[in-house]
């Protein structure tokens, strides 16, 4: 499974339309697929799958541990204030 | 006599409504800018944090508002979830990855699950507006043990319908896909999707869409992603509204809205930010 998410030639674009007209938003890229530091891995997994899983682990346990603290909780979560756009080095499949 | 029948097919076809428009498979739209995307998917992002959402399900237009026949509203859902995201420059950055169930493109009647980002969501959503449900912090950890499990892939049927019947097990689409994680969450009875089906069959009300005989016979026709073979006399599908009603009645869900982008302008291009509403 491919994930290709923008052109490098969209993703110049996309830069420079943000630096242009919104200063206080950047671009961010994210560690490739295959670069993810994961804390497990099955043979089978393609490196998205992997990176997906990698992902879905800490999620829950970021929001176990939440819990377990304040069971009833739903205070703000801070969010990052970056654009993530992923790049991509062919441009085969679905994408922006 | 053939610029009659020529006649006839031209206006029956400009007359069926155009399902065929809706791209449930990944792909942007370009109804806005990438900037206006971009502002949105940041804006949702916000509103997820100020919540406290590790998870939500949003739901998005991939055409215009009645490109379906029965008008439905939202043709995607898909989850977003709150996760440190390692950047490519070494930092770690909190926030929203989303997760997907998309048709192919070369092969419309297949689906695959797929993890990308709220831009590449906004990017997609032509109508600027999006249907949110956040789950009870119970049914959001529940939602991701599934998801983090072998079950979430499990629970995936690659034979896909751009509407599929809820009740049934042959198609699914990305919303029929949400509501059977949420159900395996909500029952906790793993992969089991015949299990499922028996109760979203008993507890969950699907949409009932305005199909007439000509759409039924003419839009597979026209769109090779909508199959009815899983429907019977009233084509149904699981959406926002029947999904947000199932939640909010089976006290699974702590908030029901809908985010529109013109929000985002009224306020002076100043989204919310978590720390703002404290």
């Amino acid at each position: 499974m491919r994930l290709i998410l923008i052109s490098p030639l969209t993703l110049a674009l996309l830069t420079g339309a943000a630096q242009a007209q919104t200063a206080d938003q950047r671009i961010a890229q994210p560690q490739s697929q295959t670069e993810t530091q994961t804390e497990e891995t099955t043979e089978e997994a393609s490196p998205a799958e992997t990176r997906a899983q990698t992902y879905l682990r800490r999620a829950r346990d970021m929001a176990q541990s939440r819990q377990r603290e304040n069971p009833m909780t739903n205070a703000p979560l801070e969010v990052h204030d970056e654009i993530i756009v992923e790049t991509s080095d062919d441009n085969s499949g679905p994408g922006l | 006599m053939k610029y009659l029948f020529a006649g006839l097919l031209i206006t029956l076809t400009v007359g069926l409504s155009s399902p065929a428009m809706a791209l449930s498979d990944g792909r942007a739209a370009t109804r806005f800018s990438l900037q206006e995307a971009a502002d949105f998917s940041k804006y949702i992002e916000y509103e997820l944090a100020y919540r406290g959402a590790h998870v939500a399900i949003v739901y998005r237009s991939d055409d215009a508002f009645d490109s379906l026949p029965g008008h439905v509203p939202y043709s995607h859902a898909s989850f977003w979830v709150y996760t440190p995201i390692d950047a490519a420059d070494g930092r770690t950055l909190y926030g929203y990855t989303v997760f997907n169930l998309y048709h192919r493109v070369d092969r419309p009647g297949e689906s695959y699950l797929v993890q990308d980002w709220p831009l590449n969501f906004a990017r997609s959503d032509v109508t600027g507006r999006v249907g949110v449900i956040v789950p009870l912090p119970e049914m959001q950890n529940r939602i991701l043990d599934v998801m983090a499990s072998p079950i979430y892939e499990e629970l995936h049927n690659p034979d896909y319908s751009l509407i599929s019947n809820p009740n049934d097990l042959r198609l699914q689409n990305s919303t029929e896909f949400v509501l059977d994680v949420v159900s395996s969450a909500a029952w906790e009875i793993d992969a089991e999707r015949e299990r499922i089906k028996v109760n979203i069959n008993a507890y969950f009300d699907p949409t009932e869409l305005a199909f007439s005989g000509w759409d039924r016979f003419a839009a597979p026709l026209f769109n090779p992603a909508l199959r009815l073979d899983d429907q019977g006399d009233d084509v149904q599908m699981a959406d926002f509204r029947s999904m947000s009603e199932f939640m909010s009645v089976y006290n699974l869900a702590q908030a029901v809205f809908e985010l529109e982008s013109t929000a985002i302008a009224s306020a002076g291009a100043s989204v919310p930010t978590a720390s703002s509403h404290q």
